[in-house]
């Protein structure tokens, strides 16, 4: 399977690296109990990096390290060792948050705030003026659909609308970068689809975009590459068309052959004057196929990816 | 009121008395000197103290860039990035959440118990304005306190166990507007109780004293002269609110009652006979004393610190009774300043509130009786003291005198011949003036102390003090929160609630804890005081245990009790902002103390919001 790897930082031109939004080197997080004994080692020398106007999927079982790699480019935690840096920035500085969005797992926003005061409040902590804001709150809440809610509190919110203001006040500062971590869960399929749809229109926008997320189907359709988690360790990572594709095995299309020329059909095609239909392709698993097989394979041979390392 | 300790000028206070100032000894250092002395210490611990704990998980060069970075930003980026409206943000969210969190219960409990506190207050009390505003100073000061304790220190932990905060410091927000927004938030939620509780019990003060008298018809005396003029009336009220007055009008039919319950009414008969009482007067008062410097002598007339009568306060001295300058030359002066015609137009308002040890028991319905001179403090002046004034003493009751110019004959054989003495020209050398007390009967003892006598010659206005009062009780809420909120920027919701309560407590008995800690206090330490109350033993004898133990928690309470000690001394004093003893005495604040109390407030309001900021800064907030 060809990958696309994170090539050393050194190596980086000084084009790509203004091209390249987040970039981790080495980056290491290890829990510590009280007496500074280590816990779990969450993530383990994880190299990554993420370009601009692409989206990035990060990929992997509960307690794989995704959620732990979101934090870290957050600020939220500190790394045991390596660097994480967003905007070339070290990621505990404040100032890359301007331009930053982030939509957490669980939508953790003040519940006794309706929508309108909740985007108002996040719009305040950007110091942007009260006619932005409102211009702001309106788009935003226009465009999430909670029109007919926004003055309702938010402890009144489904889940799911719980997840369109969630999102909405990640994007209260336009940003260049957003981080979304598990944005579709808790949606229906409409949701759903609404949801990727946004993902990818936002790409078009210009916007940079890392999501987490175990939905599969989800991943397998907005991202333009994925890195796979699995213990803490980083076990794929490239283009998801790419990965998909099953290189050593050769796929023939077609159609109009007679019953007898189906016996014989592997060898002798183009002979019995079939039509062959488009190129000679390759089969492609589905993400959820390339997923537990390299979970089972981790977990059958345990240790870093070689080639990742 | 009884002052346990003068309460010094704002510059002695923030600078230090220089007659007693020792570098080696910090109870003398002002204000300011300690502030600064803590200031650099914390500067110097703190990052220290970082550096080593992250040594240890990143070694110390990691650790030295890492301190040095959290230094270096805080004065690059996060003091010149500083946002008015991210932290009016976070105040507001604070206000919001805490309305959500149910605060007016407060406030519904302080009605609740203006409501029933008929029930428990003690009306007929000799001086019920005083048992009212205790209580509604002393309740709204508790509620308040809780309050502010509650909501600053689970309010950031609830966020980060809700992980609500990711949202929050996500956004280009810096620790620093998180810590003072969420102090202001529930400041100003505090700051909204507090006005309101105040307006409403100085609605219900002013409503539970007010009342009315009529007069006792069979009661009333009208005396005449030869000519059938009124010369004088006397009566009695009716009883009212569990009391009634006498009265005593002259002869233009105007006049006032008796104090009964630390108020008067003033009286006057109508020209159709009948009489009017008007509303309480005198029982909702502010006394703005003059106070001036106090020398006891003692009994040979030389300068000294008094007898020690027992276990009475340090700062009280007592003068020996007997015949002035036979048996005894023990006496205390008091020199004032600032005396001019001006002010005191009308004399001298002197009132006292001497103490009287007996050590007969004499006539116990009389009070000891004692002489005051009014003296020259010029040794060149032509008459140096008045004649003696006696006075008959009164204990826990002010005993108010107006010195004028008919009390003051010149001393018997004194230079300028007996006579007339004039205040103003005989005895005041630039607006100086000694008044002298000596106690006249043999064997019995007055306690003198420098706020015991005082001129008064005028009150301040009562309303004002009230709200003096009230600002006592903000300041106070005010270091609760910031010490609330900066507790919960390390420590999660119950254990920030508890160092805030040690805080409190440590702030309001930093002496006693002081005491213990020298041995002035007997008991021992916390778990020496422990053993001895669960095991009923007395805090004088020897604790019954084997001599290793002993030694082992006498060694243990050693150390706690230093380093309680050494947290007393960081923590604010508290007790300097308890004023409710003030306004219910009806002494009004004196400024130098609503100074104190804003320059304490405003240091370790910005020190603690400071320290909050840093942990905050270098907290891991998703750990």
């Amino acid at each position: 399977m060809a990958t696309q790897l994170a090539e050393p930082a050194a190596a980086t031109s000084d084009a790509a690296a203004s091209d390249i939004v987040i970039e981790t080197r080495s980056l290491t997080k290890i829990y510590r109990d009280f007496w500074g004994r280590q816990k779990v080692r969450a993530l383990s020398a994880l190299d990554l990096q993420v370009r601009r106007g692409e989206i990035f999927g990060l990929l992997g079982p509960n307690g794989s390290g995704k959620s732990t790699t979101i934090k870290l480019l957050l600020g939220l935690l500190f790394p045991t060792s390596g660097q994480a840096l967003v905007f070339g920035k070290d990621a505990t500085e404040v100032t890359k948050n301007e331009r930053v969005g982030y939509l957490p797992e669980e939508s953790y926003l003040y519940r006794f705030l309706n929508a309108e005061e909740t985007l108002d409040f996040y719009g305040r902590l950007f110091d942007m003026p009260a006619s932005v804001r409102k211009q702001r709150t309106d788009e935003l809440i226009e465009l999430v659909g909670l029109g007919w809610a926004r003055r309702r509190q938010l402890r009144e919110y489904s889940k799911g609308m719980t997840r369109r203001i969630g999102l909405a006040q990640a994007l209260i500062n336009d940003p260049e970068l957003l981080l979304l971590d598990e944005p579709t869960s808790g949606l229906d399929p409409i949701g759903t689809r609404e949801m990727k749809d946004l993902i990818k229109k936002l790409r078009d926008q210009g916007k940079t975009i890392l999501m987490s997320s175990h939905l599969l189907p989800d991943v397998q359709d907005v991202c333009d590459r994925i890195a796979i988690l699995h213990q803490g360790e980083l076990k794929e990572l490239g283009r998801v068309d790419e990965l998909l594709t099953v290189q050593d095995v050769a796929q023939f299309r077609v159609r109009g052959l007679t019953k007898e020329a189906e016996e014989e059909i592997r060898a002798v095609i183009a002979r019995h004057g079939g039509e062959l239909i488009g190129e000679v392709d390759h089969p492609t698993l589905s993400l959820e196929e390339l997923f537990l097989n390299i979970v089972r394979d981790s977990e059958a041979r345990p240790g870093r990816r070689p080639s990742a390392s | 009121m009884a002052l346990e300790r003068g309460i010094p000028d704002y510059l002695t206070w923030l600078l230090g008395d220089p007659r007693t100032q020792s570098l080696f000894d910090p109870t003398t250092w002002g204000f300011l000197f300690g502030t600064i002395a803590i200031c650099l210490l914390l500067l110097v611990v703190g990052p220290f103290l970082s550096f080593v704990i992250t040594s240890l998980q990143y070694g110390p060069s990691e650790a030295f860039y890492y301190v040095a970075r959290s230094l270096f930003s805080a004065v690059t980026e996060d003091l010149p990035r500083f946002s008015p409206r991210r932290t009016g943000a976070i105040a507001r969210l604070a206000i919001q959440e805490a309305i959500g969190n149910r605060v007016l219960v407060g406030f519904a409990i302080f009605m609740l118990l203006l409501l029933v506190a008929g029930l428990f207050l003690d009306v007929k009390n000799s001086n019920p304005a005083r048992i009212y505003l205790s209580f509604v100073l002393t309740s709204t000061n508790f509620l308040v306190t809780a309050m502010a304790l509650l909501l600053s220190a689970f309010s950031l932990p609830n966020d980060i166990k809700s992980r609500t905060i990711h949202t929050v410091v996500t956004k280009p927000i810096r620790a620093s507007e998180i810590v003072l927004g969420r102090t202001l938030g529930f400041a100003t939620v505090g700051t909204a109780m507090l006005v309101a509780m105040g307006l409403v019990s100085f609605v219900f003060v002013r409503r539970g004293l007010d009342h009315d008298h009529q007069v006792e018809a069979d009661s009333v005396q009208i005396e005449r002269n030869a000519q059938g003029e009124v010369v004088r009336i006397t009566g009695e009220t009716t009883l009212d609110s569990h009391h009634r007055h006498t009265f005593e009008l002259g002869p233009d039919g105007k006049g006032q009652t008796s104090t009964v319950q630390g108020h008067w009414h003033a009286v006057e008969r109508l020209s159709d006979g009948r009489f009017r009482i008007g509303p309480p007067e005198g029982h909702l008062i502010a006394r703005a004393p003059v106070y001036g410097k106090l020398v006891i002598y003692d009994r040979e007339g030389k300068p000294g610190k008094g007898v020690n009568v027992g276990n009475e306060w340090e700062y009280r001295g007592y003068i020996e009774g007997g015949t002035p300058g036979v048996s005894t030359k023990a006496h205390a002066v008091w020199t004032f300043t600032g005396i001019t015609p001006e002010k005191y137009p009308q004399g001298l308002p002197l009132e006292m509130n001497i103490r009287v040890f007996r050590t007969y028991k004499g006539d116990i319905e009389h009070g000891v009786m004692g002489e005051l001179v009014i003296r020259n403090p010029n040794p060149d002046a032509k008459v140096r003291r008045s004649g003696p004034i006696l006075f008959e003493s009164k204990e826990y009751v002010p005993y108010r005198r107006l010195i004028t110019n008919d009390d003051l004959v010149s001393e018997a054989g004194g230079r300028a011949g007996a006579g007339k003495l004039d205040l103003f020209r005989d005895l005041v050398d630039n607006g100086k003036v000694e008044i002298e007390l000596r106690c006249i009967e043999p064997a019995q003892y007055f306690g003198v102390a420098e706020p015991d006598v005082y001129l008064r010659p005028r009150d301040a206005s009562f309303a004002v003090n009230f709200f003096k009062a009230y600002l006592s009780i903000w300041l106070q809420m005010l270091l609760v929160t910031a010490f609330g909120v900066t507790f919960s920027t390390f420590l999660s919701g119950p254990v920030a609630l508890l160092a805030s309560l040690a805080a409190i407590v440590l702030g309001f008995f930093g002496q006693f804890i002081r005491d213990i800690a020298t041995g002035v206090q007997h008991g021992g330490g916390p778990i020496e005081s422990f053993i001895r109350i669960i095991t009923q033993q007395n805090v004088m004898t020897e604790l019954e245990v084997n001599r290793l133990l002993d030694k082992l928690i006498k060694a243990i309470d050693g150390v706690l009790m230093h380093l309680l000690m050494a947290a007393t001394y960081v923590l604010p004093d508290y007790t300097r902002f308890d004023t409710t003893e003030f306004v219910a005495s009806g002494y009004d604040i004196f400024g130098s103390l609503v100074g104190q109390q804003l320059t304490m407030a405003a240091v370790y309001f910005t020190a603690v919001t400071i320290a909050g900021y840093f942990f905050l800064k270098t907290r891991e907030i998703a750990a």
